[in-house]
């Protein structure tokens, strides 16, 4: 039994004629006389013969249209390794681009944060005063002609200048003046130019 | 030849900085697209896998070209190639749908001559159901007329287990038959 295992292995080879010419002599006496391994051999031989190399049908423009497809695909691929190949730099310059203007802008915000919680309101306001708008705007709305700035006109510009240093990025800032002063139109531009310059 | 114009390093030039020269990779698909058509369409069961195998390893072909290095022939690198893309493929498929002894048609026999007709066809059933390296050396030997020797070459293996998977896939398609209640003399 052992022998004909052996010998099981080597008819797969013995069929083929890829095996020595010991391993031929040694099949060819066991085979004859052990009819199991004959019989095991008569269907292996059958199924190499079976096997015999027969010619593949292909079609006859396979070979050109091959070299279409491939065609295609390769230049599918080079446009998306290209399309690749501008992006990363495309890119790149964007997020240096964003980078810088991120970093510039933190910058100047924390520039004009810095003015401006830097300059004191009483100082704004002196400055307003200095200029001569509050004189010129007392001088002109008092009836009683006096020429001093009333306590109640001047809490109320120093209030103004407080609300809108409070509130620099207030929009209302034009109509809050108009609305708590009487200046005339000119007087009033004057005054929005000055604080704009002051505190803008 | 002008194209196959090689760097220091021995590999392949090509004429384009990047990819591959296109004229020469044409005559390489046209010169090898036979061979290696063939060996698919023994694999698989229709014309568009075979052809989907082939250009899947032409594809290949044109990816590694400028690593090529002359240590063999440009037709055995080309073939191995195929053989490698083979074996993936026979694994893939085992893994989606594993195919039994017990799923082959047992019972074609009980249908008469007419579905023993086709020979070929219940042979290349059987082949399917061997193991994937089984499968390319029976292909190889039986069918492409390979020696052992160039099996091993192709296969990155040696000469001593292509033999050994060769005498297991024929005694593996004997127990198949026996299985489906083939008369070997019909065969």
């Amino acid at each position: 039994m052992k022998a004909c295992r052996k010998i099981k292995d080597l008819l797969p080879l013995y069929i083929s004629n890829d095996v020595t010419e010991d391993e031929r002599r040694t099949v060819t006496a066991h085979l004859d006389e052990c009819p199991a391994c004959r019989e095991y051999q008569l269907a292996l031989t059958a199924i190499n013969r079976a096997m015999k190399p027969d010619k593949v049908e292909i079609p006859a423009s396979y070979g050109a249209e091959l070299v279409v497809a491939l065609q295609e695909r390769i230049n599918r691929r080079i446009a998306r390794q290209k399309r690749r190949l501008w992006a990363i730099p495309a890119f790149t310059s964007l997020a240096v681009i964003l980078l810088v203007a991120s970093v510039t802008l933190l910058k100047t915000r924390s520039t004009s944060n810095k003015w401006l919680s830097g300059l004191l309101q009483e100082h704004a306001y002196l400055n307003l005063a200095e200029v001569g708008y509050f004189g010129e705007i007392l001088v002109d709305s008092e009836p009683s002609g006096n020429g001093n700035l009333t306590l109640s006109t001047n809490e109320l510009y120093h209030d103004a200048v407080n609300w809108i240093f409070n509130n620099p990025q207030n929009s209302d800032i034009d109509s809050y003046i108009l609305a708590t002063t009487n200046l005339s139109d000119e007087d009033y531009s004057q005054v929005i130019k000055q604080i704009k310059n002051e505190i803008l | 030849m002008s194209n196959e114009r090689k760097n220091k390093k021995g590999h392949l030039k090509s004429r384009t900085k990047g990819y591959p020269d296109a004229e020469y990779f044409n005559r390489l698909v046209l010169e090898n697209q036979e061979k290696v058509y063939t060996l698919f369409r023994r694999m698989v069961a229709n014309h568009e896998d075979a052809d989907d195998l082939t250009q899947e390893t032409f594809i290949k072909v044109y990816k590694n070209l400028a690593k090529f290095r002359r240590d063999s022939s440009i037709y055995t690198w080309i073939y191995r190639i195929a053989i490698n893309t083979g074996i993936n493929y026979l694994r893939r498929k085992r893994a989606r749908q594993f195919v039994g002894l017990d799923s082959i048609d047992l019972h074609a026999e009980d249908r008469g001559p007419a579905d023993l007709r086709g020979t070929s066809s219940l042979l290349n059933q059987a082949i399917r159901n061997l193991s994937s390296r089984q499968q390319l050396v029976i292909i190889l030997r039986s069918y492409q007329g390979l020696s052992f020797k160039e099996i091993a070459r192709l296969m990155d293996s040696t000469e001593n287990a292509a033999k050994v998977n060769y005498s297991h896939a024929l005694k593996r398609l004997r127990t198949i038959f026996n299985k489906m209640g083939v008369n070997y003399e019909s065969l």
